[in-house]
């Protein structure tokens, strides 16, 4: 699973925005404000990761336990699937 | 609006230099101080302003300023692509270009979207301008206007483009201090066809930019951030000799040095004047490019008999503006407006556009004319005394 294309992930003042630009701009009107953790689960989507993966990586990275990290990555992927932000 | 006006460049202030320890009492009206930052484009700065000193304002208006300031990072992003897609084209294209205003001075604020930009301008030759009429099409723009000064670009969500002729319009006089300017240019190092101004010029720019708007509805604000954000990264680097000298040759001495003075005056709490202050009132009331009543004042009543009534001069702008003089037209309608015996039909065409399209746009000018007074007229006449404008700033078109 990937980010589409088009998508820019910016950090302006402590805060995440993430803003369409070319193509993308036509499919998706406006910005998506992301926390820390939504930030980086972007930066690993644009990547191309499986949902297994993504989860690993949360756990290392913030030390959570695997079944809370779990449930904020599918949340998460579920956002973004209903938003037809990845392919 | 003083009092606003005081507050807002005081929470601007704290914003542009990185020191967040203001005392903010109930005194503030976030209401009236919204209402002026939207009328300067200044919200970002406001919003990161209450955000950075943790001032509690209603929550509403939170909302309304972050939607705001969401849109000001949205339209950022969206412009810098497009800025580095056009520049790609037309190096494709092997045509000269450097991008101006905004498109530079935005990367010395403390964020880039923190200066807000209607629109990104370039200079561009003007034998190449409908090679890159045809460019633009290629990536999805539409034409909105050609002629004038510059040839207009839009494409959604909100991209306006303009492709600049001369880096000052050809009716004020300033243009002609930037007749040669393309043997003053600098190439980028990695390009091989865009180009820069070198730091001293771009200030000399960004002088005769605000100059030729002062001169004619006002500046705003933002435009004193810019001169002060500039001072603050650039001030000790630059050559001064050459910038006076240069200024000398603009007549922009003394309005530059006021204006530099207006900036400390406002961010770095050097002491206030009379003379600062009226200029402060003028610049507050004047919104981010200039309000219409100004510049009717400008184009029409400086040379006004303090003692005979304005009716006469208000016909005469009214006339003047119904139909343009003959060079004005020529930039109007820049294919068949260079054949003179043309100019009557020319003036009923436009007539006819106006009073189609702009039906609006004539009553609101009615009113602003008839609504001009002689203190009004003598106000703006102090003001240009006071900043330091020596000449009206446009070229007698008659």
């Amino acid at each position: 699973m990937k980010i589409k294309e088009g998508y820019m992930l910016r950090e302006i003042a402590g805060n995440f925005v993430v803003v369409p630009v070319g193509i993308a701009s036509k499919e998706f009107n406006g910005v998506i404000t992301l926390n820390s953790t939504g930030a980086f689960l972007w930066k690993e989507l644009m990547n191309g990761l499986s949902i297994t993966d993504l989860i690993d990586r949360l756990v290392a990275t913030y030390e959570v336990e695997k079944e809370v990290a779990a449930k904020d990555v599918n949340n998460f992927v579920s956002i973004l699937k209903g938003a037809n932000l990845v392919e | 609006m003083k009092k606003a006006g005081e507050q807002l460049i005081r929470i601007i202030s704290s914003v542009i230099n990185d020191d967040f320890k203001l005392d903010i009492n109930s005194d503030f009206n976030f209401k009236k101080i919204i209402k002026l930052a939207k009328f300067h484009s200044v919200e970002s700065l406001l919003y990161q302003g209450i955000i950075n000193n943790n001032i509690k304002v209603d929550n509403d208006i939170l909302k309304d300023l972050e939607k705001i300031n969401l849109k000001y990072i949205y339209k950022e992003v969206t412009q810098e692509e497009e800025k580095n897609l056009i520049s790609l084209k037309l190096e494709e294209n092997k045509i000269k270009h450097i991008f101006l205003k905004g498109c530079v001075i935005k990367y010395l604020y403390p964020s880039v979207h923190l200066r807000s930009m209607a629109d990104l301008d370039i200079l561009v030759e003007e034998k190449y301008l409908k090679t890159i009429s045809q460019i633009m099409k290629s990536i999805g723009y539409t034409v909105e206007n050609t002629g004038g000064n510059h040839d207009v670009f839009y494409k959604n969500p909100f991209m306006n483009v303009e492709m600049h002729r001369n880096m000052i319009d050809e009716v004020y006089l300033y243009s002609k201090y930037y007749e040669d300017i393309w043997n003053k240019l600098k190439k980028q190092a990695d390009k091989e066809y865009e180009y820069y101004l070198t730091d001293e010029d771009y200030y000399i720019y960004m002088m005769t930019h605000m100059a030729k708007h002062f001169s004619n509805g006002g500046t705003g604000i933002r435009s004193i951030v810019d001169e002060y954000i500039y001072l603050k990264h650039k001030e000790d680097k630059l050559d001064w000799d050459y910038i006076y000298r240069e200024f000398e040759k603009l007549n922009l001495l003394e309005f530059s040095k006021n204006i530099k003075s207006l900036a400390y005056v406002w961010f770095k709490d050097k002491e206030s004047n009379e003379r600062f202050d009226l200029i402060t009132e003028y610049i507050l009331s004047s919104g981010t490019y200039g309000i219409t009543t100004n510049s009717m004042i400008v184009k029409g009543f400086m040379d006004e008999d303090a003692d005979k009534p304005l009716k006469n001069n208000k016909l005469k702008f009214l006339l003047t503006n119904m139909f343009p003089p003959y060079k004005q037209m020529k930039r109007l309608y820049p294919r068949v407006g260079k054949i003179w015996i043309l100019l009557p039909f020319l003036w009923i065409i436009r007539l006819f556009k106006i009073v189609i399209f702009r039906r609006k746009r004539i009553k609101e000018v009615y009113k602003d004319i008839n609504e001009v007074q002689m203190d009004d007229v003598n106000k703006v006449k102090q003001i240009h005394e006071l900043s330091g404008i020596r000449i009206k700033g446009e070229e007698d078109e008659n």
